[in-house]
């Protein structure tokens, strides 16, 4: 049999049933994230080696617990199988159990089977279930239910050969599928509405009928008319939605509960499970926020620490590449855009890969023990207050080492406007960018004096400026929280896990994918922005740039100046008159009431690539060469005098109030790139931008107002 | 602040095993019951976080974190 398109075949099953493995195992590095259309859900898809005649494309759908979903990851599983004309409609299901919580994980089994679609039952856990003594007859089970069943074990690869087969085999099957009787029998009632919509809608499962009497209201597929017609139908037959969703739960279970006392047999544990133990102290009222701070300080501590070297490798490789090609190829614009612009972007975005790589890899690890079930529900009821969600609390303190791996992070919340809120408000939280400019800047404001025996003036006004991102990360979101207006009900319920080791393939694999879609999508973006900002600021009009080379030619041979010293120079007044200057001068007045001069203008311009650029941008225009020579800056702004005052344009309040802009303000490239990522449009960056920078102004102004 | 009976979950300690009769809310009952707790069975109240937080609970041998408005709609005896 040839196939012009590849077999579909779709995973499902409950969240922790272990289905992410399984995925992993049959698809190893073949694997790539799309988004379903229109939504920002992922969908991860790889390609399977099941035969040699056929390609077979596997989609990871997200888990879910039954066919009546609440948020949006949960309905895209729902609107796909709904859909026989969806692009990614399964020609095969392989559903993922749980063996050793088999009555829970069977209720969306049997709406699937009910679907009419191929199905197989992959009952995961074998290892699990023989260690806690956990007895059951598959073949029983695969008789009952009529469904093919396979045992496996995705913690150790057990039993995937025969999985791999029962699939080929139900594949070289699919035209001769013999339709069962459906799990659940449709009331009178549900089967007169039922029987209207499949003959309204051309299709042949009642089931699937009665699926698109409950959720017509939201389903993408259904035209106007279409929905108009089915809401009619459900109206004149009587039709309850969330009634006969209880009714049809409850029948389900009433039907598979006697079948799986049938075939599985447990025994009651006599002891403390291990997982009961350790929550006793993790989920402590008391201990539970100290051990949860204390994993963040470590984490923290990680990201710093360990990633601090490759991230200077990286920055030297990129170095070394741009000062090798500048001195083999001949000085012109196109060398400039190779080496300043395209090399100094792609360094720009891998410099970030450290980071995020480290982050991924400790957050899976917590997320894969089954700690971050609890952390959730031990921040749930603080965040809530904020508009945010339990899981909120993880992005906002991955967003002190660099929001780009914290806003990608917020995947994992399932209520959309919750999540919005989270990624709107991490750029708050003061990221390792920001340091290197809050170093130079705070000399300008506090003295570095001790204070109370102990503390260090200029450290303590470090810890205020990450107190007054908090504050306004908080505060955002809980405006955020009375703007939004979301019809998603917003739940916790999560299941807490067992703690268990984790699968490491699992947990590389993760940090691959997020690191890999980091350095492709977002990287495209900031590649681009970063050849704009080199173009701004090394051409100028003609006749300004040609004046600029001539005033600092005269200026060096007049001053006696050395030839660094020239080149210094040359650069500063070539800055002055380019676009970049040009720009920087507009927007003079505008800044001047916050206390900045058209040089901090650039810099601010500039600083959009990249906060810490702030520091490279000072240098060129104070004709440093050695842009790391931070205390070589601060002395030359230090003397810096408005020309036409005469006084210090570093003063205290132009200091404060450039600090205060610098905690407040969307100066991250890369960051808008991801967030146009993570929400599908532009409409959230460039709000979010809006607003931040409106804080940033208004900051800066009433800060540089009160201390003048 | 919404009235309570004396027989919902939040009227309840730590360490009780209930039963589940009903639901207050069809749409949050609905899913509770797609996570096993179904009226008719058993749960043991795990854990309560103070300040009307959450509520963890333990249900076939699983454990469920639900938040406190969820668990005010559970009805058991």
């Amino acid at each position: 049999m040839t196939r012009s398109k590849d077999v579909i075949v779709a995973l499902v099953g409950n969240p922790n049933s272990g289905k992410s493995s399984v995925f992993n195992l049959l698809t190893g590095l073949r694997q790539k994230v799309g988004n379903f259309p229109g939504v920002t859900v992922d969908k991860k898809l790889g390609k399977a080696l099941i035969s040699p005649e056929y390609g077979t494309t596997i989609i990871d759908f997200p888990g879910i617990y039954s066919l009546f979903p609440n948020s949006q990851d949960e309905k895209i599983v729902v609107s796909t199988f709904l859909n026989e004309k969806d692009e990614n409609y399964p020609d095969l299901v392989v559903y993922v159990a749980d063996v050793t919580n088999l009555e829970r994980h069977l209720l969306l089994l049997t709406q699937i089977r009910d679907l009419g679609l191929p199905l197989i039952l992959a009952l995961n856990m074998k290892d699990l279930a023989e260690k806690e003594g956990i007895v059951y007859q598959p073949e029983l089970l695969a008789d009952l239910l009529k469904v093919p069943v396979v045992p496996v074990s995705s913690r150790s690869g057990e039993n995937f050969d025969v999985l791999t087969q029962t699939i080929k085999g139900k594949i070289q099957n699919l035209h001769n599928v013999s339709q069962e009787t459906p799990f659940y029998k449709l009331s009178p009632q549900e089967k007169n509405a039922a029987q209207n919509i499949a003959g309204a809608l051309e299709t042949q499962n009642f089931y699937r009928a009665k699926l698109i009497g409950h959720h017509h209201g939201w389903l993408p597929f259904l035209s106007e008319e279409e929905k108009t017609s089915v809401a009619s139908i459900c109206k004149e037959a009587g039709f309850e939605d969330l009634q006969f969703q209880i009714k049809e739960t409850m029948n389900r279970y009433d039907n598979f509960v006697p079948i799986v006392r049938k075939v599985l047999q447990k025994t009651i544990r006599k002891n403390a499970s291990w997982t009961d133990r350790l929550d006793h102290i993790v989920m402590n009222r008391f201990w539970g926020p100290v051990i949860f701070i204390a994993i963040m300080i470590l984490v923290f501590q990680a990201i710093y620490s360990w990633s601090g070297y490759p991230m200077d490798w990286i920055e030297s490789l990129f170095m070394w590449l741009g000062e090798n090609v500048k001195s083999t190829l001949p000085d012109n614009w196109f060398t400039g855009l190779l080496t300043d612009g395209i090399i100094a972007g792609l360094g720009g975005i891998l410099v970030f890969v450290p980071q995020i790589a480290i982050l991924f890899f400790l957050i899976a690890l917590l997320e894969e023990v089954g700690y971050m079930a609890r952390a959730v529900f031990i921040f749930d009821n603080l965040m809530q207050k904020f508009g945010l969600n339990g899981r909120s609390i993880v992005a906002l303190i991955s967003g002190g080492a660099c929001a780009i791996p914290a806003i990608m992070s917020t995947r994992t919340i399932s209520n959309w406007k919750e999540r919005l809120i989270t990624i709107l408000v991490t750029p708050f939280i003061s990221c390792s960018a920001r340091i290197p400019v809050y170093t130079v800047l705070i000399g300008f404001v506090v003295p570095s004096i001790t204070v109370w025996g102990i503390f260090n003036l200029q450290g303590l006004a470090f810890m205020g400026l990450y107190l007054l991102g908090i504050i306004a990360a908080l505060g955002t979101a809980l405006i955020f929280k009375y703007l939004l207006k979301s019809e998603e009900t917003s739940f916790l319920t999560i299941e807490l896990p067992d703690y268990r080791m984790p699968v490491f393939k699992n947990i590389f694999l993760s940090v691959y994918e997020k690191v890999k879609t980091f350095a492709l999508e977002a990287g495209k973006i900031i590649l681009v922005i970063s050849i704009i900002l080199w173009f701004l600021a090394s051409f100028g009009p003609e006749k300004a740039m040609t004046n600029a080379e001539l005033e600092a030619t005269e200026l060096s041979q007049s001053q006696n100046l050395n030839g660094d010293e020239a080149a210094n120079l040359l650069a500063a007044k070539k800055i002055e008159a380019s676009y970049a200057g040009h720009i920087g001068k507009a927007i003079e007045p505008v800044i001047e009431p916050l206390g900045y001069d058209w040089k901090i203008g650039i810099a601010l311009l500039t600083s959009f690539a990249a906060r810490e650029v702030f520091i490279g941008t000072m240098a060129t225009i104070y004709s440093i060469g050695s842009e790391s020579d931070e205390l070589k800056i601060r002395d030359k702004m230090a003397q810096e005098r408005n020309p036409l005052t005469g006084e210090k344009v570093y003063s205290l309040a132009s200091a404060l109030s450039l600090l205060i802009f610098y905690v407040f303000a969307m100066q991250c490239m890369s960051t808008l790139a991801v967030v146009k990522r993570e929400t599908n449009s532009w409409k959230w960056p460039i709000i979010q931008f809006i607003f931040m920078s409106g804080l940033a102004y208004i900051g800066g102004l009433i800060a540089f107002q009160l201390f003048k | 602040m919404e009235v309570l009976t004396a027989n919902s979950l939040v009227a309840h300690n730590e360490q009780e095993l209930l039963k589940v009769l009903n639901f207050t809310d069809e749409r949050l009952g609905s899913r509770l019951m797609t996570m096993g707790v179904l009226p008719g069975s058993f749960l043991t109240i795990e854990r309560i976080a103070p300040l009307k937080g959450g509520y963890c609970l333990k249900i076939n041998d699983k454990k469920i974190a639900i938040r406190y408005t969820e668990a005010a709609s559970i009805i058991v005896e």
